[in-house]
């Protein structure tokens, strides 16, 4: 069962190793997953530094300390560097984000019809 | 039909009906002659007319799968789960509520429902090609059916035998969710005292007061950089100062 | 009930005792008690984390590959196909024998020519 931990893979372009997954992988697609992996490791701090920076009973000091703190965080931690993209082909508009997908053709999806109402 | 049908359920013990579905599977008569007392092969039949194999009649257990379920009345009236079935496909769910329902019934729990829940439609349009046909669209939808199953007066013990059979027996697309609520004795939110408390004192200025949030590990970190030295100086003694070193000891 | 009593039960409660009854309420509960409604970042600490949701969008990294089941594979007489491999190889096959193929790489005597110009 070891073997199928997944391994960290440690990229050149990347400050940090991560875990590729077994789907559909292009440049963008893993670059995409890495910013993700980040922004879920760093998450609980950044929740914490925003709480104490938005934070009106704290002093004007404390406050400026933690939003400092926050806004020298690398870009990757951010969620809002992270993009939705399919994950069958990599392609980053048009997005259906209940099926994750960029186009919904052939049946394939189960339970969804031609449209009729 | 029905009135009869329920006197027959009722006479019958789920023991009786384990010993008709022994013997219907020919099991010889000297297999079974350990210290128990034989009891008399005599299984009672709803229908009149006669079956294939005429030396074995349907067991009536699975002669009642003909009837719709039955069902034990609730007495008390003490919701104890509710369970939400859901499926893309009606047909399939109708069939699942079914054996849910004959589950809880020779387990002795009382059930109500299937209740039908409002439909989800989901739609989605797309442009029906990339390039030439991308002004005209088509529509695709995703209709959710949902029945809701509740469960009255039962061991929470009973039900989760009742689930997992359930989860055994699951069937092809259907999604099963429940609900239990249990009791609890009084003095059990004494343990909800928080972390907040224990370091800044009870009732912190209420601004900390990080009390019944559905995210401990966030108000752990916040705790921790606000020990942090590089925060911490900023902190007046009101807030910090000797509260925090009370955490420490 | 004596007559201060049935008094009292007639008398409006003021704000000032309002207070005090939303105060206690609030620390048998152990509840936030903000009657001035100070911004204390409360909403930030609460909204649960998508972390966890964010992170899986490409799939769990864990869920083996076909390569890895290739390498776990023991049975030496049954042998594992790629269909999507197989797919592309069989398109390749048919683009080829119709002409369609990739060009060759250069030869030598390309290399010649070029070195004339």
């Amino acid at each position: 069962m070891n073997k199928l931990q997944p391994t960290l893979k440690q990229l050149k372009r990347f400050p940090k190793p991560v875990a590729l997954p077994s789907t559909y992988l292009n440049a963008r697609v893993i670059k995409d997953h890495f910013k993700r992996q980040m922004f879920a490791e760093n998450e609980v701090t950044t929740r914490a530094l925003k709480f104490i920076a938005r934070n009106t009973a704290l002093p004007p000091r404390a406050r400026l300390e933690a939003q400092v703190q926050l806004t020298s965080m690398p870009n990757y931690t951010r969620f809002t560097q992270v993009r939705d993209r399919c994950v069958d082909s990599g392609r980053g508009k048009g997005i259906l984000s209940d099926f994750r997908l960029c186009r919904a053709r052939k049946g394939l999806l189960t339970g969804v019809t031609k449209g009729q109402w | 039909m029905l009135g009869v049908l329920s006197i027959a359920a009722k006479r019958r013990s789920p023991f009786m009906l384990t010993c008709c579905r022994l013997n219907s599977t020919l099991r010889p008569a000297s297999q079974s002659k350990t210290s128990k007392p034989e009891i008399a092969y005599d299984p009672k039949v709803l229908t009149e007319h006669e079956n294939e194999p005429a030396d074995r009649p349907m067991p009536l257990n699975v002669e009642m799968n003909y009837y719709a379920p039955l069902k034990h009345k609730v007495k008390h009236g003490d919701l104890k789960a509710e369970i939400t079935l859901r499926c893309y496909d009606s047909r399939n769910l109708d069939f699942y509520c079914d054996f849910a329902l004959r589950a809880a019934y020779w387990l002795n729990i009382p059930v109500t429902g299937p209740k039908p829940l409002p439909v989800k439609r989901e739609r989605w349009t797309v442009i029906r090609a990339p390039f030439v046909h991308a002004k005209t669209k088509e529509n695709f939808q995703r209709l959710t059916k949902s029945r809701l199953l509740r469960v009255w007066d039962t061991n929470p013990e009973v039900i989760d035998v009742w689930l997992s059979f359930l989860k055994k027996h699951s069937s092809w697309g259907v999604g099963v969710k429940a609900h239990m609520y249990v009791n609890e004795a009084v003095g059990f939110g004494d343990k909800f005292d928080t972390v907040a408390d224990k370091s800044f004192g009870k009732g912190a200025g209420n601004a900390l007061n990080f009390a019944n949030h559905p995210n401990p590990a966030v108000a752990e970190r916040v705790l921790e950089l606000l020990n942090d030295p590089l925060i911490k100086r900023h902190l007046g003694p009101e807030i910090g100062g000797e509260k925090v070193e009370e955490k420490e000891q | 009930m004596s007559l201060a009593n049935a008094v009292a039960s007639f008398v409006r409660p003021n704000k000032k005792r309002l207070l005090e009854v939303k105060k206690l309420s609030s620390e048998i509960f152990n509840t936030t008690f903000n009657p001035s409604g100070l911004r204390t970042g409360a909403k930030i600490l609460k909204k649960p984390l998508k972390g966890p949701l964010v992170k899986d969008y490409y799939g769990d990294p864990s869920f083996p590959s076909f390569f890895t089941m290739r390498k776990l594979w023991r049975f030496e007489d049954l042998e594992l196909t790629n269909m999507e491999e197989e797919h592309r190889l069989g398109m390749i096959d048919q683009r080829k024998k119709r002409g369609k193929g990739a060009p060759k790489k250069k030869s030598e005597a390309t290399d010649k020519t070029k070195k004339k110009k």
